[in-house]
């Protein structure tokens, strides 16, 4: 009864919990944290109610995908990760004038897709991992998107479609480095 | 008893971190490079709108389909040569201030951009990780077209425009270097 547990004045030994490593895993991850990116800058220079649809769908898909990823465990194939680089990519440098249902579409296939990527990349397969990135993404498309709206004319949009042309090339050499590496 | 002193280094750069920083290191790493890269952003701003956005755009998703190319083992020949005429070609085309109709001007730099994301793809070190690499050469280039086109900005002005033809002049000059260099 007297005998005295540790009292750990920092969460080194146990770690910010599963919510908390699923957020920073997000933030650690180039090949999701950049379609996010990507998607969400797009969404926002398609305007604000695309924007809107986006922030809502894609979190939510995230979280569906990414309780499919560890409940399933199933690998995909390496050039995905390259392949949804290349197509978020394009989609923002091409600045596709795209239909609010298309674009909802696309942002709830890479939801998922990103999701169930996420999923089967969390060792201890806790739904708060995944609340957790879910939630990161949201902010990062939260913020990308207004961002967008906010820049959305001029040689700023041009900047941003520059930008888009960055992730693409990205994604064409992940996908080269995936094929090489098989 | 011996002491000997080692090195105890604050940060080390594994991984990401030393991927992001030796894919950045690439492209800066020889004057070919870099002639070309900057020339690229100078013909853009001599060029204007949209050229002065479309070129470096082109140049880089090209540039990571030449790297694309070389990492799946599709030969290409003649990619030193091609990186020392694209320095040529494109230092004639500033000094001589040649305004080709756009599609042809996105076709010159997206085929010598090939011949340089060629050259980069392969040079991946041991250990680091090849999204980061990517990233740290493409924002590299980027970087370097982004000089092209601050510098490019002063052909507003008149003195400014002989400014920009002269520079393309060393560019084409160092050129013939390169070439010369690739094929002796």
């Amino acid at each position: 009864m007297l005998l005295s547990q540790n009292a750990d004045a920092h969460l080194v030994s146990t770690g910010a919990g599963p919510f908390y490593d699923g957020t920073a895993h997000l933030f650690l991850t180039f090949e999701e944290i950049l379609p996010v990116i990507a998607l969400s800058l797009f969404a926002g220079l398609r305007g604000p109610r695309y924007g809107r649809w986006m922030i809502v769908v894609l979190p939510l898909c995230w979280i569906i995908g990414g309780t499919l990823g560890f409940s399933k465990s199933v690998p995909l194939p390496a050039f995905i990760t390259g392949f949804v680089m290349l197509i978020t990519g394009l989609l923002l440098a091409m600045d596709w004038k795209l239909s609010i249902r298309i674009v909802i579409g696309i942002t709830a296939f890479f939801g998922l897709l990103l999701g169930f990527l996420n999923g089967i990349e969390m060792p201890n397969g806790s739904i708060l991992e995944i609340i957790g990135s879910a939630t990161a993404a949201f902010i990062v498309a939260v913020l990308c998107a207004a961002l967008a709206v906010l820049l959305n004319h001029g040689w700023t949009r041009i900047a941003l479609r520059v930008a888009g042309s960055w992730v693409t090339a990205l994604g064409l050499l992940v996908l080269g480095w995936s094929m090489k590496a098989r | 008893m011996k002491y000997t002193l080692t090195a105890i280094l604050a940060h080390v750069e594994t991984g990401k971190a030393a991927g992001f920083l030796s894919g950045f290191h690439h492209p800066i790493s020889g004057w070919d490079h870099i002639a070309a890269m900057i020339a690229v952003g100078l013909w853009g701003a001599q060029l204007g709108a949209p050229a002065i956005w479309l070129l470096p755009v082109a140049f880089p998703m090209m540039m990571a389909m030449g790297g694309f190319l070389g990492l799946i083992g599709v030969p290409l020949p003649a990619v030193e040569i091609g990186i020392g005429l694209s320095a040529l070609v494109l230092g004639i085309m500033i000094a001589l201030e040649v305004k080709p109709p756009l599609f042809l001007c996105i076709l010159i730099v997206a085929i010598f951009a090939i011949f340089h994301g060629y050259a980069h793809g392969a040079e991946l070190a041991p250990g680091t990780s090849a999204i980061a690499y990517s990233l740290g050469f493409v924002v590299s280039t980027g970087c370097l077209h982004g000089v092209g086109i601050l510098i490019g900005l002063i052909h507003k002005w008149p003195a400014g425009r002989s400014v920009v033809r002269v520079a393309g002049g060393f560019i084409a000059a160092a050129g013939v270097f390169f070439v010369w260099k690739a094929i002796s």
